[in-house]
């Protein structure tokens, strides 16, 4: 009877409906993403080939029927070589000429007409080269495009530019005019011949061993594929992280931040807390509502506004603290400085968190406890001591592991307070020393990695040691609180 | 139906095509832009533009959507610094333009930029993006406290510096963001560089590197406020008056005017004849491969592209109420003719005139991480141990950047 009820309220359909549902929902937003950014970590992923772009499948499209498509053009390619070859040569003997009129010019004799038609004669030649390079697909040979690549820019911002900044806007042209000519352009245009030379000893080649263009193509496509991909690198990335002193600092520099942050933000909200349940102080409430402000601001905009208050010499807190105390406080240049403000705006940060835990816990305290001890002839320390703490320990401790997760993952405030510096040469006993930024703590660390070096694979695979510190933590704490009986106190 | 069939239906009217046109821009630019985009529409009622001004995140949006194949709701044309060119085309998300202009359309484009802006657009010999304005550092003065005087070289800079050092009144010589880019002007003085595309060379711990990073610390550091070296603290120096000069792009003009009444703009001081070249950025609009499915879309955006970089009041535009500095020969004619007008831009264009382009190359991304390292930690031992530390450090700490750099070359 029983059994048909729950089967006609829970049809079997359904269940297995929402069975699947959740493990592909599960699937799609937990796993996979875990997953992915795992193998992420075990490979070379940049900016450039973690999601490579439409490219990729147009190279290998051409891959595939490069050596077909080459030798069947055999004839137009290497015609197109000559071509090229023979308009490059010309181009030589063009700006031999050019360089020879300016070493010999004075600036009665200088002719702004036969720099311009040199020009025209290079230009027209060149871009007629670069039609025939590109159509005759000559291009896909890096020994023939790169240098004539470098030979087009190198002429139009080392040769002509200069030329027109120094000749082209004077009414007469002064011996220092050409002095500065000689001195900057003409050895441009030595370049600029040196770079058509190579061109043209790759164009000839092409035409004695066609085999050897075929290679060099097909090894230049190959080389800008492989580029794109994405290679699986074992535990490369974990020995470059390893490799120096900076991670090994960075994770040190973490645990020191947790040792000395916890504690204050756990005193600084224990301490208000009591402060604020004590009945001797009047419009608590309003007080204790205003002191959450800390939580309810943008961390953004708080940290933001805590490093303008400590900006050197010109922020309120900087100037204060010189005036009153004498001391001068340098974010930007002093290592301990920089994290000695960490733990300020940290504990600010999390103050209200453990106020807030605390107080509940205050509250949950039988008034009866306290009185019965009172009557006893408790004094106020004894009371707090022997009935108060040991009440209210247990919240305390749950508030300061979960604020303890916060500051391993301290990532907000080092970055927004000085980016994690200052930078300075790193050492480890163990390690080869490194220069980096000294309070670099992990999670910014692997930030840095990816949006400075945009090495995603070393970032990756420095979020997993973090993600892999974590779980110890977690597991500490739970072994802490459930084997060995602590949440029995 | 070709390009120029396409203009002309565009222009009446005859066909309807929407694009998408994304930028990254300060809310003043994108005011100026959006006025642009209007005026485009009004001249080609048949290309609707749709404008997103600020586009957060910007080169991975596109990335994402054209990997993933939603043509529709990502960017058709975009702009940005021509420094992202090596990486977009490698990956074949934006489109080279001699694919789709004839011939003839190229090398007329050629004439009608600036050298150098036109071959920022250029890459593996493919015209790829089209210039529209250029940015790079200059010096700029507050004439009310350097009496007028603009200084043309070092030794003039550091007479206005060595008459404004006094740390006590906290007055300092010069405010200047000190990073790897700001610095290069120092680096190219001495002859050194960071990368060289056309080599492929890096030059990190070349002998002119160490030369500029050693004039840096011993000529340049002793007159500036070295506790807080960056953006915000720098500027505001110059901003309040402490500093009488200060290195810094176009970018910062509209916030300097609102504060400091009379300001020149040049280029960086010759040192000892010697001349600083900053990085220059080319900002370029480009086309991407989500236009390129459907035709009257790529011609739309490649339409627009044109447009937007050859169009003298478009350009004029963006002079006037953006201080953007022009790359199209006709308006930098224009702007030396009326040199008066525009004495910022001008400062800022003859500053340029002595550039080096950003590298294009993909390989620049592994470049910064550790040259910033390695100043950033002299700049710490500057103030820890002073002076003569840091200069002596300078070597081995660019030995290790370039180690580094080179290293992960290799990968």
């Amino acid at each position: 009877m029983t059994a048909r009820r729950e089967r006609l309220l829970y049809p079997l359909r359904v269940a297995f409906l929402l069975v699947a549902g959740s493990v592909l929902l599960y699937m799609f937003f937990t796993a996979l993403p875990i997953a992915y950014s795992i193998y992420i970590a075990f490979t070379d992923a940049t900016a450039k080939n973690i999601a490579p772009g439409p490219r990729l499948k147009e190279l290998e499209e051409t891959r595939r029927n490069i050596t077909v498509i080459l030798e069947s053009s055999r004839d137009t390619i290497v015609e197109g070589a000559m071509r090229s070859k023979i308009l490059i040569e010309e181009t030589i003997q063009l700006l031999e000429e050019l360089k020879a009129s300016l070493g010999n010019a004075t600036p009665q004799t200088l002719s702004l007409a036969f720099i311009s038609r040199v020009r025209g004669d290079v230009d027209s030649r060149l871009l007629e080269v670069k039609h025939i390079v590109k159509d005759s697909m000559l291009s896909l040979d890096p020994r023939v495009r790169d240098p004539l690549d470098v030979a087009f820019r190198a002429l139009d911002i080392r040769v002509w530019q200069p030329l027109d900044s120094i000749l082209l806007y004077k009414i007469y042209v002064t011996e220092e005019d050409l002095v500065r000519v000689r001195e900057e352009v003409v050895p441009s245009i030595t370049y600029v011949e040196e770079q058509l030379a190579e061109v043209v000893k790759a164009l000839q080649s092409i035409g004695e061993d066609y085999e050897g263009f075929i290679r060099s193509a097909t090894r230049s496509l190959d080389a800008e594929i492989e580029e794109l991909r994405l290679h699986f690198v074992g535990l490369d990335n974990f020995r470059r992280l390893f490799g120096d002193s900076r991670f090994p600092y960075s994770i040190l520099k973490t645990v020191l931040f947790v040792t000395t942050s916890v504690p204050l933000k756990v005193a600084a909200g224990l301490v208000l807390a009591l402060i604020f349940t004590s009945p001797l102080v009047y419009g608590r409430r309003l007080l204790r509502g205003l002191l959450l402000v800390p939580w309810a601001l943008p961390v953004l905009l708080s940290v933001t506004t805590w490093r303008v208050m400590f900006t050197p010499e010109r922020g309120q807190l900087w100037v204060t603290l010189r005036e009153v105390f004498g001391v001068n406080i340098d974010i930007y240049v002093n290592e301990w400085h920089a994290f000695a403000v960490y733990n300020l705006v940290e504990m600010w940060l999390a103050y209200p968190f453990v106020m807030t835990v605390t107080i509940a816990a205050i509250a949950g305290i039988p008034r009866e406890y306290i009185e019965a001890a009172v009557v006893d002839g408790a004094r106020g320390l004894e009371v707090f001591r022997s009935i108060v703490l040991p009440l209210i320990l247990r919240p305390v401790a749950f508030a300061a592991i979960l604020t303890t997760g916060a500051s391993l993952q301290a990532f907000m405030v080092p970055l927004l307070i000085n980016n994690g510096g200052p930078a300075k040469s790193l050492s480890l006993p163990g390690f080869p020393p490194a220069t980096g930024y000294s309070n670099e703590m992990m999670v910014l660390y692997g930030y840095n990695r990816a949006w400075l070096d945009q090495d995603y694979g070393l970032s990756a695979s420095a979020f997993l040691v973090v993600v892999a510190i974590l779980l110890v933590y977690a597991i500490a704490w739970y072994y802490l609180l459930y084997r060995r009986g602590w949440s029995s106190v | 139906m070709d390009f120029y069939d396409f203009v002309s239906k565009a222009k009446t009217g005859a066909v309807s095509v929407t694009i998408n046109f994304w930028t990254a821009m300060m809310p003043f630019e994108v005011a100026v832009v959006d006025k642009i985009v209007k005026q485009f529409m009004s001249e080609y009622p048949g290309v609707k533009v749709r404008y997103t001004g600020t586009v957060a995140n910007m080169k991975e949006a596109i990335k994402a959507g054209i990997v993933a194949g939603d043509v529709e709701n990502t960017a058709h044309v975009f702009t940005w610094a021509h420094d992202w060119t090596g990486e977009m085309a490698d990956g074949g998300f934006i489109v080279s333009l001699s694919k789709y202009l004839p011939r003839e359309t190229i090398e007329d484009l050629r004439r009608e930029y600036v050298a150098f802006a036109y071959t920022a657009g250029v890459y593996k010999l493919e015209l790829y993006g089209l210039p529209w304005a250029a940015e790079g550092i200059a010096l700029i003065c507050n004439l009310d406290l350097t009496g007028g005087v603009v200084p043309k070289t070092f030794s003039q800079l550091e007479d206005i510096m060595r008459k404004w050092y006094n740390p006590e009144r906290g007055t300092y010589g010069l405010a200047w963001q000190i990073d790897p880019y700001h610095v290069y002007p120092l680096v190219t003085a001495f002859g050194g560089y960071y990368y060289d595309e056309d080599r492929d060379a890096v030059g990190v711990n070349s002998d002119g590197t160490v030369e500029g990073f050693k004039f840096l610390f011993s000529r340049v550091m002793p007159y500036m406020f070295t506790k807080d070296l960056g953006h915000e603290a720098q500027l505001s120096l110059f901003e309040e008056g402490k500093a009488p000069c200060i290195v810094t792009g176009p970018w910062n003009i509209p916030r300097i005017k609102e504060r400091v009444a009379r300001i020149a703009v040049a280029p960086i001081p010759e040192i000892d004849g010697k001349t600083p070249k900053p990085f220059s950025g080319v900002k370029l609009l480009w086309v991407t491969q989500a236009a390129e499915a459907d035709k009257n879309r790529l011609y739309a955006s490649i339409l627009f592209a044109l447009w937007f970089t050859l169009n003298d009041d478009v350009i004029k535009t963006l002079m006037d109420e953006a201080g953007f500095i022009p790359v199209k020969v006709s308006m930098v004619d224009y702007l030396r003719a009326n040199a008066e007008k525009y004495p910022i831009i001008l400062g800022f264009s003859s500053s340029l005139a002595n550039s080096v382009p950003m590298p294009k190359s993909v390989k620049m991304a592994k470049v910064w991480g550790p040259v910033a390292e390695a100043l950033s930690s002299l700049i710490t031992i500057y103030n820890e141990r002073g002076r003569d530390e840091a200069v002596a450090s300078v070597k081995s700490l660019l030995d290790e950047a370039q180690s580094k750099i080179l290293e992960a070359f290799k990968r």
